[in-house]
């Protein structure tokens, strides 16, 4: 009898799980997308190791949000094994925000890629 | 260099089997075969990725990873040819004997359960093919420095989100497979993922067969499969898998050094190695392995009866001594402090040690969590035990005393980790306590079938008496020499 109780529970478990599973509806793939968007910086920041991050021009703080966090990551994931840090203290600095800010980047950084919606690899001008 | 992905794999498979069979010579039956095997490319696994990691540090070629791997199986295979020509082998355990009536219900359901949970597991893998959050930001972006930095070493200045001090089994393992694929495939990650995953459970299911518990091994196996958890963790490529899987391990060899009497060293050496290897997947591991030394060293006490063969625990810490090593270099020339720990100071640890609320606020939340644990498998498989009670069987009661020893110290440590975290307490226990008991869960399972059990089955009864004579033999011939 326990064992049947145990073999039930698991079996009733499993079959939750997997119709659970299937039932949820198919999630974008977030990390794909942004494999694609940032595959064209692959090719300029080959041998660079430390590039900034920004989401708004450096002029402007900028609050941390967990948004901001997680794009941050799926980008540092995606142009790995370059090390991105928040900030424009970099020669090469990926900018991921408004499109209408990168006019505002561009007076001390040159743009190099624009890959539209706001995503743009600057670097700091000599 | 398709073809390449498949030495991928064939390789720490035959080198994992190589070293198991120094200790666990000829596996008789295709379950314990299959047993020997999934644990073999576990290891394998394991030591090829230390050898990546040494390899890489010095900055040598792909070519010389390949030739040293291929190398050092060879070596290790004529090692194993020329001292089984020497020796008689003693360490088969079982016969395949097939399940009786009562066992063959549940054999089965376990085998439908498979295909169940092998199909939702599938979807979850296609739906996050680059694994979840820790797999992304941990796991895989350090198999992607690993593999595409020339001077990896740098990927330890990564910021501290990313933990850049722990331990390199799983990347290295992933970043070894593309190196032989040539490129970055994502489906490497998936397929280690379902090893790790179904690894685990089959060999829970397939230890407690061949030591005699045969209805406990399958509906260990349900229950483990019906864990929703635990499936979800393992597709989403955590390394809290792969570490149960680690700790589950060392419990089924410690359980076969004690049946082995004759190759009780030798099964203690592999236990020692597969202990060392839980410090290279994660840095709980190394809290384990202190435990472990600890359980080892105190149980050793149960094993002195006049009439026992020696308990040489010194074979243990002689298996765990290469991985530490590596994991002791690792830790003090590369990778940075560990967070928890650079965030506090002496005063703040005796400060939150001393504070009684901690201790409250922690032991509510783990029993709240203990009671919800997989949707209510915990409290279905206490009950269990309940209903059948303990088996009063002393057949390993010793090693069961010192596995039960080490998963409470354990259980004990993940506690005491909390109340010196730095970080904001609930948010800490409502991040990461599910996944520490996901780390012990199997385990828990395999020592709870191993010791309350329902009837004797007479399929149980004959693998019993198959190791009784096994026993004898082994008695007689240690007699005669």
């Amino acid at each position: 009898l326990a064992c049947l109780f145990l073999a039930g529970f698991a079996c009733y478990s499993c079959v939750s799980w997997v119709r659970e599973v299937l039932k949820s509806p198919s999630i974008l793939n977030e990390v794909e997308m942004n494999e694609t968007r940032y595959s064209p910086f692959k090719f300029h920041l080959q041998k660079v190791f430390h590039a900034g991050y920004l989401v708004q021009p450096s002029s402007q703080a900028t609050k941390v949000t967990f948004h901001i966090y997680k794009k941050y990551i799926l980008a540092q994931f995606a142009l790995a094994p370059t090390i991105l840090h928040f900030g424009a203290e970099s020669e090469w600095i990926v900018f991921d925000g408004d499109p209408s800010c990168m006019a505002e980047m561009s007076s001390s950084f040159e743009l190099v890629k624009n890959e539209g919606n706001g995503l743009g690899l600057f670097r700091r001008r000599k | 260099m398709m073809g390449g992905i498949h030495f991928a794999w064939i390789i720490p498979l035959l080198l994992g089997w190589t070293v198991l069979s120094l200790a666990w010579r000829s596996p008789k039956g295709i379950l314990e075969k299959m047993l020997k095997a999934i644990l073999a490319l576990f290891l394998g696994l394991g030591l090829t990725s230390a050898l990546y990691f040494i390899l890489g540090s010095v900055k040598k070629s792909p070519m010389v990873l390949f030739g040293c791997e291929i190398m050092i199986t060879c070596f290790l295979g004529i090692v194993l040819f020329w001292s089984s020509s020497r020796c008689r082998d003693v360490t088969g355990l079982t016969k395949f004997v097939s399940p009786e009536k009562c066992s063959r219900f549940f054999f089965w359901t376990a085998g439908l359960l498979l295909l169940l949970a092998l199909s939702g597991f599938y979807f979850l893998v296609l739906e996050k093919s680059f694994g979840d959050w820790d797999a992304q930001a941990i796991w895989n972006m350090r198999a992607r420095f690993l593999f595409r930095d020339m001077d990896w070493m740098h990927v330890f200045e990564i910021g501290a989100w990313s933990h850049p001090d722990y331990p390199l089994l799983i990347p290295a393992s992933l970043a070894r497979a593309w190196e032989y694929l040539g490129y970055e495939n994502f489906t490497g990650s998936s397929v280690l993922a379902s090893f790790f995953t179904f690894g685990t459970a089959l060999s829970l299911g397939l230890a407690l067969h061949i030591l005699g518990r045969s209805t406990g091994g399958a509906l260990a196996f349900m229950l483990l499969m019906g864990t929703p958890f635990f499936m979800i963790q393992g597709s989403h490529q955590e390394a809290d898998v792969p570490l149960s899987f680690c700790y589950l391990c060392v419990f089924i060899l410690l359980f076969l050094a004690e049946k082995k009497a004759l190759s009780r060293n030798h099964f203690l050496t592999l236990a020692g190695i597969f202990c060392g290897m839980a410090g290279w997947i994660k840095n709980e591991g190394i809290l384990f392995l202190t435990t472990a030394s600890c359980g080892i060293l105190w149980g050793s006490n149960y094993f002195k009866k006049k009439e026992d063969p020696s308990f040489p625990r010194i074979s243990f810490f002689v298996g765990m001594l290469p991985f530490l090593i590596l994991l002791i270099g690792f830790k003090v020339f590369w990778a940075p402090a560990n967070d928890l720990f650079v965030k506090q100071s002496l005063e703040g640890l005796l400060t939150q040690m001393t504070d009684l609320s901690r201790y409250v606020q922690i032991t509510k939340i783990f029993a709240a969590h203990l009671w919800h644990f997989g949707h209510g498998a915990l409290v279905a498989l206490v009950l269990y035990a309940t209903l059948v009670g303990f088996s009063g069987d002393r057949e390993f009661y010793r090693s069961w005393k010192i596995s039960r020893n080490i998963l409470m110290m354990t259980f004990a440590g993940y506690f005491f980790v909390y109340v010196l975290t730095p970080q904001d307490l609930a948010w800490h226990l409502d991040k990461s306590l599910d996944r520490l008991l996901i780390q012990l869960w199997p385990s828990f399972i395999f020592l709870v079938m191993m010791v309350f059990r329902a009837q004797v089955s007479k399929g149980d009864t004959i693998s019993r008496r198959i190791l009784e004579d096994d026993n004898c033999i082994k008695v007689s011939l240690l007699q005669k020499s």
